[in-house]
This record gives structure tokens, sequence and C-alpha cells, in this order.
């Protein structure tokens, strides 16, 4: 049949069938033409066409029927089976409404019962149907099949002859081949069409009535859609698809649009309403036609059967045969043996196929589809990630490198490395006197001219087609791509290996001159310092030097330490406590067997701060050098008493702040009272710090509190005591008498 | 005559008069009428400071020009009108009010002139008092020119040596300082004279400090009670026997007075609890300076903030007293428990144990220097 019309509109026409068949089956209806409802694809709609009626599948995928449903059964059930029969005790489809009889199965205890409660208010014939696709089963199955010929036979007051049902069988068998086929443009890659568009073309097939016809207008549409693919109107590349597990349709299709609009393509279904019912034809040339249909309905891979290996062979031929790159499972929420199921589905393919799953749980309604977007689109991203990496060196993951390696604050010489580690690209930075800068990938003579590109080995990073193994290759085979720096300071080239195409490697160097103009930008923002600053100092360069390079390795700590200048590296973009804390971690692993001593300062916000705060830093390591070690990374916040003390010292004079409890105790007893002020009054304490018996120190105490009643004081009073002591102290430690 | 040869008024009015279009105008007239008269001339003001002198009253008198006021001895000599190395002196005060509100002093060499620069300090007394009552009125306390000296001093100067000539009064002292920035100064000090009249006011530009005289122990008592009661924000000494620590007194209540405390403003602040956070002033360059700052107090302060809690209080109080529960519960006002259970909230927010001995003595000088000069910060 020839399609004058387009095909989105063609694919519009049968995704609407289903609407426009509710006006239809009136007409069939008062034509006097008996309708037979169905819903599983276990049932052979055969039967129903050579008893002279017409089969529907009856409405099962809409959200808005749930509700009613759940009035009369439990809302955990599947929501195909709360739909379906919402649509049929609201009476809100009309195939249903207009249906003389509805078939069903025993498939899933969900609409055994189904079935029973529908009985109440229309005629059911339900089929039973075997748990095995075993051959006692197929025997049983085969048994029922003839069983429900029989029931139609009554049920409609025909008799159903061999020619009848043979010539029913015929026709499926050319409907399904028709649309088999149609499925089958999707092997194409690049696909020519959409995947839903082939699935409204499935659904919407079912609600043509016109049974005759259809053959003929599916094998036009998969014409035209080869012929305009011949002539170039194809999708662009996208990641192949599976969509497997609960049947898709209505308002499940969100799953498959998920995926379409994010970058996949959904090139085959394997569900009982996709390329799986399709791809088994009932065997004509047979004596048992009966038979036939039996064995070919009992093979639906549907997850009710035990074991479904059946399911596993049909899957694994559509991975093979229409090159899917990832499986989507839908599992519809409350469908229990599909969720079951999933564990082996996971596992067939991803150990026997080697390709990525994911699993998506849900229901008709629509709540979920923003999660279920972003959980397929990080899936097809990771997809699309994988298969650039096996593909070639991606240009985008240079402007990674380059980009983070900036960000990091790395030099050039190091972000060259990286690149030429990735992509196997020798480059090189030259400066205005066209001497080698920085370099990766090559090797320079004396005056700085490369003599040689160096091989690499690119297995282990997953390019084994461009492995060169360690041979190196003669300057005189490369041919050189090279570009100015925009303020010609100097140059960046890149060189093409034998073999190789120019094109990554203009690519590159490109990358490479936009990445010197960013640094540039960069350094003129004030070296990109940023809030909190901090300080840390040492008594010894080299010390520093090793934290330097440390804390600059540390991927988790977010501060940018700048390059040590003498004795102080500063360093900026410190995020509070926590990379403070990284940061010491750091300096305590550099300094661990070391001689040396650094001092790590505290976060500031004000760069104004700057220079008096190293300073600050400084008189700590000075005033820590003076005190009892406590290891060789030192921190400010261990010395601000010594620093106020200090500062004190330096500044005030002691005379006015000079208590008259101190002028009453005398030289001897200054010592107990310094230090029984510092330990808080604590005897124990006081006696293990003095190295006294705690007999030698009470009486001295006792004395003290005849004088000054020491015992009585205040804490603050003992604070300001014992701070005047410190200063007094520290005079006289700093005065030369 | 003979000395009126030697000048006439009528040129100093001249004198006067162009003088008073000039910036500073003490100076400028100081330094004609002795270019014109061959006198010298100095002015004073009613508290004792030198507000100009001219070269010859700077040869004679080089301490007080120096220093910007009379000295004690300069004020006995211009006191008693002696004569100075042969010179005769000539003070001619300028009222205002019911005060002298300062002095025009004039030395010259012959005795039979005295009466012309009598007539001369007379007119420019009289022209100049307009720039004298300016000058007065930076000054809360008007009071005569002995009691300014006496006050200035005490607070200024080794009083050792003189205490005995001036005849200051003997027994127990007491010094209170008024911030002039925390204002009512003058309600103050009638709160304060209120309690006791015994005292000296040395006024300076920002503080007014008053000395307390015949004071015994328990009458120390009754002004702290007086003044807290009152809610005078001010600074108060512990008592003392020696006149001569007034000076340092000073130093100690000045650096108390420096500590901002938004929380405790008006509060009166005793040397024996302040002089600790006295002490600490000197150490705000530390802060406000070089940057210095704590990741965990900040912690805690934020904390408090959002949580409208009293944590960083609760701490500071729990460190200045010894780390002793139940002396800060006391102080806090809380019940033991609550003071536990906020602890535990403290300890779990800083991440670092403040019952350790060196921990907490870090912590306690950071809190105290951050107290002192982090409002900065805090703001």
């Amino acid at each position: 049949m020839r399609i004058e019309r387009e095909l989105p509109e063609i694919f519009e026409e049968f995704g609407e069938q289903r609407k426009t068949s509710f006006l239809e089956i009136k007409e069939y209806k008062d034509r006097g033409i008996p309708m037979v409802g169905m819903y599983c694809a276990y049932f052979p709609p055969e039967l129903a066409i050579a008893a002279g009626a017409v089969p529907v599948a009856l409405c099962s995928f809409a959200e808005e029927t749930i509700p009613a449903a759940e009035r009369f059964m439990p809302q955990s059930m599947c929501p195909l089976v709360k739909s379906s029969y919402g649509f049929a005790v609201e009476d809100k489809c009309p195939l249903f409404h207009f249906a003389d009889l509805v078939i069903g199965e025993t498939t899933c205890d969900g609409k055994k019962k189904m079935y029973e409660m529908m009985a109440e208010f229309k005629p059911v014939h339900v089929m039973e149907l075997p748990n095995s696709q075993s051959e006692r089963g197929y025997e049983f199955w085969r048994g029922e099949v003839i069983r429900a010929k029989e029931f139609l036979e009554e049920f409609f007051h025909v008799v159903i002859t061999e020619e009848m049902i043979r010539s029913a069988v015929h026709l499926n068998n050319r409907i399904r081949m028709s649309l088999k086929s149609l499925c089958e443009v999707m092997k194409l890659d690049p696909v020519p069409v959409f995947g839903e568009d082939i699935q409204k073309m499935v659904l919407g097939s079912k609600y043509r009535f016109d049974f005759q016809t259809t053959p003929e207008l599916v094998a036009g549409v998969r014409e035209k859609i080869l012929k305009e693919y011949g002539q170039g109107k194809r999708q662009e590349r996208r990641v192949r698809i599976l969509v497997t597990g609960c049947p898709v349709g209505g308002d499940s299709l969100k799953v498959i649009r998920a995926v379409e609009e994010n970058g996949g393509v959904v090139v085959a279904t394997e569900n009982c309403s996709g390329v799986r019912a399709l791809s088994r034809m009932v065997e004509e040339d047979t004596d048992d036609i009966y038979g036939a249909i039996a064995r070919k309905y009992l093979a639906t891979g549907c997850s009710i059967m035990t074991p479904n290996d059946n399911r596993i062979e049909l899957l694994g031929e559509i991975i093979d045969e229409y090159h899917v790159e990832g499986v989507v499972e839908v599992i519809l929420r409350g469908c229990h043996s599909t969720g079951a199921e999933s564990f082996y589905i996971r596992k067939f393919v991803n150990e026997e196929k080697r390709l990525p799953y994911i699993a998506v749980d849900t229901d008709y309604s629509n709540a979920d589809s923003g999660q279920i977007a972003t959980r397929l689109t990080a899936f097809i991203e990771m997809i699309q990630a994988e298969r650039s990496k096996e593909k070639q060196a991606n240009m985008n993951d240079c402007y990674r490198i380059v980009l983070s390696g900036t960000n990091r604050g790395c030099p050039e010489q190091e972000i060259l490395e990286e690149i030429w580690e990735y992509t196997g690209i020798p480059v090189a930075e030259f400066d205005r006197q066209g001497f080698p800068s920085a370099s990766a990938g090559l090797e320079f003579d004396k005056q700085g001219f490369p003599v040689a590109a160096a091989g690499v080995e690119f297995g282990k990073r997953g390019f084994p087609d461009d492995a060169v193994g360690d041979s190196r290759v003669a300057y005189e085979d490369l041919v050189k791509v090279e570009k100015d720096y925009p303020d010609g300071q100097g140059r960046i080239a890149g060189y093409v290996l034998p073999g190789k195409t120019r094109r990554p490697v203009e690519q590159l160097v490109d990358i490479l001159v936009q990445n010197y103009r960013m640094r540039k930008q960069f350094s003129q923002g004030e070296n990109y310092e940023q809030p909190d600053y901090l300080w840390v100092v040492a008594e010894c360069a080299g010390d520093l030097e090793r934290i330097y390079e440390a804390a600059r390795k540390d991927m988790g700590f977010q501060g940018r330490p700048k390059r040590p200048d003498d004795k102080r590296m500063f360093v900026s973009c410190i995020r509070g406590r926590d990379d403070r804390n990284r940061l010491i971690d750091v300096c305590r692993e550099c300094m661990r067997g070391r001689d040396g001593h650094v001092a790590v300062g505290n976060g500031f916000q004000d760069v104004s701060e700057k220079e008096e705060n190293v300073r600050l830093q400084e008189r700590v390591l000075s005033l820590a050098g003076k005190m009892k070690d406590r290891g060789n990374v030192w921190l400010v916040e261990n010395y601000y008493y010594e620093l106020a003390v200090d500062c004190m010292s330096e500044q005030m004079e002691l005379a006015p702040f000079y208590p008259e409890e101190l002028e009453k105790i005398g030289r001897e007893l200054y010592e107990t009272l310094y230090w029984y002020l510092r330990m808080k009054r604590n005897v124990a304490s006081t006696a293990a710090k003095m190295k006294l018996h705690r007999n030698t120190l009470l009486p001295r105490i006792a004395r003290l509190n005849e004088m000054i009643e020491v015992d009585e004081m205040e804490g603050a009073d003992c604070e300001r005591i014992l701070l005047v002591m410190e200063v007094e102290r520290r005079k006289k430690a700093l005065s030369p008498f | 005559m003979g000395w009126m040869n030697m000048f006439a008024i009528e040129n100093c009015y001249r004198i006067i008069f162009e003088a008073m279009l000039e910036d500073s105008i003490f100076m400028c007239i100081a330094e004609r009428i002795e270019e014109y008269t061959k006198a010298g001339v100095a002015f004073a003001a009613g508290t004792g400071k030198v507000l100009a002198c001219s070269c010859m009253c700077e040869k004679l008198f080089p301490v007080s020009a120096g220093r910007g006021h009379l000295t004690f001895e300069d004020y006995m000599a211009v006191r008693d009108r002696k004569e100075v190395d042969g010179s005769c002196v000539c003070v001619t005060p300028v009222y205002g009010g019911k005060m002298a509100i300062g002095f025009v002093i004039l030395i010259f060499e012959e005795k039979e002139e005295e009466a012309a620069f009598y007539e001369l300090g007379g007119i420019l007394a009289q022209n100049m008092k307009r720039y004298f009552e300016e000058e007065q009125k930076q000054y809360l306390f008007c009071q005569p020119l002995k009691e300014h000296m006496a006050g200035w001093v005490l607070f200024e100067e080794d009083a050792s040596g003189v205490i005995k000539e001036y005849g200051f009064p003997e027994g127990n002292y007491l010094v209170v300082l008024f911030c002039k920035d925390c204002g009512r100064v003058q309600e103050k000090m009638a709160a304060l004279r209120a309690v006791w009249n015994c005292l000296y006011i040395y006024e300076k530009s920002r503080e007014v400090y008053v000395l307390l005289y015949h004071l015994k122990e328990q009458d120390a008592f009754s002004v702290y009670g007086a003044m807290e009661a009152e809610k005078c924000g001010c600074c108060v000494s512990e008592v003392f026997s020696d006149i001569c620590l007034c000076r340092e007194k000073k130093k100690i209540l000045q650096r108390m007075a420096r500590v901002k405390d938004s929380r405790e403003s008006a509060v009166v602040r005793r040397e024996k609890e302040w002089s600790m956070r006295g002490m600490y002033t000197y150490t705000t360059s530390l802060i406000e300076k070089a940057g210095l700052r704590d990741y965990s107090v900040e912690r805690l302060l934020l904390e408090d903030e959002r949580n409208h809690t009293e944590l960083y209080h609760t701490l500071k109080t729990y460190l200045l007293c010894e780390n002793n529960v139940t002396a800060a519960a006391k102080r806090l006002h809380i019940h033991r428990n609550t003071l536990v259970y906020r602890l535990k909230q403290i300890k779990e927010c800083i991440d670092v144990d403040m019952n350790d001995f060196e921990v907490s003595r870090e912590l306690l000088a950071f809190i105290m220097m951050y107290d002192i000069a982090g409002q900065r910060l805090r703001s």
C-alpha cells in the first residue's frame, strides 16, 4: 500500500486509534457483529476471529480509573489490574461496554481475582493457564484453547470450522509479521524514527478492526520509513535502549518518553505487547492447528511462568539483533513476579551480555516522572561516557582535564602531561624565545629542539587501538600543529603521530590556547585568592616545600596553597574548621620524624591583615620554641595565652595592676601560688606539676590561705593574679637582668 | 610720663583686633603683645592648661610651657605673684559666672610700669573673655584653679613631693572614672556627691576622674552600692591608702574603661573584677590588626546567634570560674544540671575539651581577647 501522508501524522493516527475505535465499535455492534474483550497476550484472538467476533483489547493503561478500583481492591495491587477493573466497574471503557464477553486467563493473582469480580457484571470465560511452559503444561493449555473455542461456539451459537480457524491464524500471522518487520526498522543504526512511534503503531493496530487491511498499511509505513531513511532522514546517533518487563502503554509510556527525551532511543520493547509477542508465529503448516496455537501463545515470556527461561532467551536475541546498549526494565509497582524476576534479568544483562541495566519501579501516576527522567538521564549519560571512552579520546574530556588542572592551580607542565597521557598526543609549550617551557611526550636535545616523541603505553587507559608500545617516534615523522598565544608571549604545539589524524591535534591546540587565556585572566584576578586566608610558617623552608606539595595533591583539601616564600606559605580558600584541620593533618604527616617545626595559623577573612597575621604566626613560632615540646606542628590556638602575655608584657606597666596579694606573700611562696593558681587550685595537679609531695605542698597552701585566703577567692580573681604573675615572669625573662 | 612713651594702650587694641582674625588667637596675641611691649605674655585656662605662652614666658617657665599645663611650682609662683628671676608678675583673672575661667599672665621687668600692665591685663581679659569661655565649654565641671591643680598633680604627676606642701587630706582613697562618651556624667556625679562629698575632680577631654578621700573601708561599700543602685556606668578602683597611687589607678581605670562590652555598659566596673580585662586591652592589636581568629569560638557564636542560646557567655563564665560547675552555675543563675547540659553542647560545638588545663587556659585567653577587641568581628 502506498502511504501518501507524512509519517508523524500516521504515527499520531495510530496513537489515537483507540479513541476512534470507540466510535467504530458502535457501528460494528449495530451491524450485529459480536465483540470479545481480552486483556492478556495469552488469549489467542484467532479464536474470536474464527467465531466471527471482533477481538478487542480492553483498556488497562490509565491512571484515571485506579481510584475507582481501589474502592474494591487493595491499593497494593498492580496498576494494570486496578486500571482494568476501574474501567470495567466504572463503565468508562466503551470497548468493555460493548463487549459481549470477556475472556480471561489465570495469569497472575491480581488478574485471577479481577475476573472473578468482573464476572458479577459481565459474562467472563476464564482459561486456565498452566504455571509452567513444560510439555505437560502445553498439553493442558491445548485442552484449554479447545475448551475456549467450544465456549465461544456455544456462546455465539456458531461452529468454528477448521477452515475458519486456519484463515484466522493466517490473518493474524500476517498482521504479526507486518508489525514485526516494522519493529525491525529499529535495527538500523542510527535509528530512523523514535521507539515511541513504533510503540504507538503496535498498540494502535490492536484497535483497528478492519484486520484485513492492517498488514498492508503497516507494511506501507515500513516502506516509507525505509525510503526516507535512504534519503537521509534519520535520527542522530542515540543510546540504544531495550525496554523490558511489564507491558508499557498509555500512561506508562512515560518511561519510553523519558528515555527518548534524554538522549536515548528505545529500539525494542521486550514484553507481551512488544517485539516479544510478535516474534513467534503460529505454525500454519500443521495438522493440529489448535496445538500450534497453544504452543505459540504459551510461549509468551511473561514473568508469571516458572521457570521463565523463554524470556531470557528472547531477551538475548533482541539484545544481539538490535545492538542494544542498555536495558531498562519497567516494573509496575505491585507486580511481584516481574519484580522478583528482575534479579535474573539484571544478572543476565550485566554478566552474560555485559551491558548496563536499570530497573524502573513505577505505576501509572505522573508523580515520579521527574525522578525517572533523572535516573534515566544519568543512565544514558553513563552509557554515552562509556561509549566515548571506547571510541577515541573525547575532546570534552580534554576540556575537563585542562579546566580541573587550572582550577587546582596545577602548573602547565602537569596539565600537559595529563593531556598527553590521556590523548597520546605529544604537546609542548614554547616561550617567546622558542625554548620549551613545558612539554609532555617529547624528548628534547640540549639546545631545546624536539628530537623524538616518546612512546606511551595506552593499554591501561583503555585505548588498545592507539597503543604504540614503548617505541620512540623520530621527530621527522611527526607533523607539527602550532598556534601562537594571543599576547605573543609564546606558543603551543601539538604533534600528529604517524597514522593519526590531524583534527584532534588541532582541537587540542585550540583548547590549550584558550586555557592560556583563561589562566591569564585568573592570574589578573589577584591569583584567585579567596577568603579565608591562612599562613603556615616554618623554621626551615624545605619543610614548607614538602607541605606545599602534599597539600596540593590532597584532593580532600579545598584550600589553595601558594608556593612558599622562604619560610612562609600563604593559603587561600580555606573553608572553615574542617579545611584547616585537614591542612593540619597534612602538616603533621609531612613533619613526621623530622626535626624542624611549623606553625599553622588561624583562618582570617580580611586581606589587609595579611602582613600582621604572618608576623603573629612567626611570633607563635618563636614563643613555642621557648616552651616545652608539643610535637612539631604548632597551632596558634595552643598559644593564645602566651601571645596575650607577650603582648601585655611588651606594652604595659605592671605596677598599676600589681595586686596587693602578691606583695603580701613574698618570693618564697610565689612559685607555689603560681602553680596552684595555674592548676585551678587543684592540690593533686599542683603537687604533680611542682614535683612535690602532697604533704609538702599542703602546709604551703595553708600559709597562703593565712595570708591572702587564696581558697576563698573568686575564680576571676585568681585568673587576674595569675595573669599578673605571667606577665611578671615574662617581663623578667625579657629583661637582661 | 615715662611709661606712656613705651607703649600705647590704643596700639594694643589694634593688635588684639588684628589677631582675632587669625586662627590661633591666643598664641598670636601673646607673641605680638610681647613684641610690642617687651613683656612676657601667657594665657592659662581656668583648669590650669597653658593656652599660649610667649617666648619670654617659655624661658621663665620651661616645664609648664613644655607640658602645656601649669606645674605645681609655677602655679604657686603665679598664685603668690612672686618675682620670677627679678621680673614682676601680673596676673589678671578672667571671670565667667562666679569663677575665674582663665588667667592673663604678664611678666615685665620695670616695677614702675606695674599700673600700665595691670591695665593691659584688664584689657586683654575683657576682650578675650569670649575665647576663654569657649575653652571652658569643653569642661563639664567648673571649679577653682586650686582644685584643678590638685587633680592634675594627683593624676598626672608624681605627687609624692608636693603632698605636704599642698596639704592633701589623709586616710583612704577611691578613684572613680566616668567616661564622657557614656553621657549623663553630671547626673552620675550628683549621685556620687550624694553619697560622698569629699572629693577632687580631675577632668580631661574625654573622661572625668574623681578622687574620694577621707574614706573608711565600709564607706567604700556604700559608694559601690549607691553607684550600682543608680546604674551609673563607671569604673571604680579598690580602696587604697597611698595617695601617690592615683596616677596608677588612673591607668587601670583607663584600661578598664576601654573594654567594650555592650552587655554591661551601664555596670559599675570594679577594679577587682575588671582589671584583668583591662590588661587584655593591651592585646587588641592581635585581633584587630593581625586578624587572630578561632574557628571553634566563631562556631559557638554562630550557634548562639542561630538558636538564641547563651553558650558563649556560659563558656566564658565557666572558664572564669576556674571550670568550677557549682560556682559558674551560681553566677549564671542557672541550675547545675542546666550548666552541665550546656557544657555538653559547647563541647560538641567547639570540638575541644575545655576541661583540659592547657586548653581551658588558651580558650579563656582567646575569649578575653575576643571579648575586648572582637566587637568589630561580631558586627
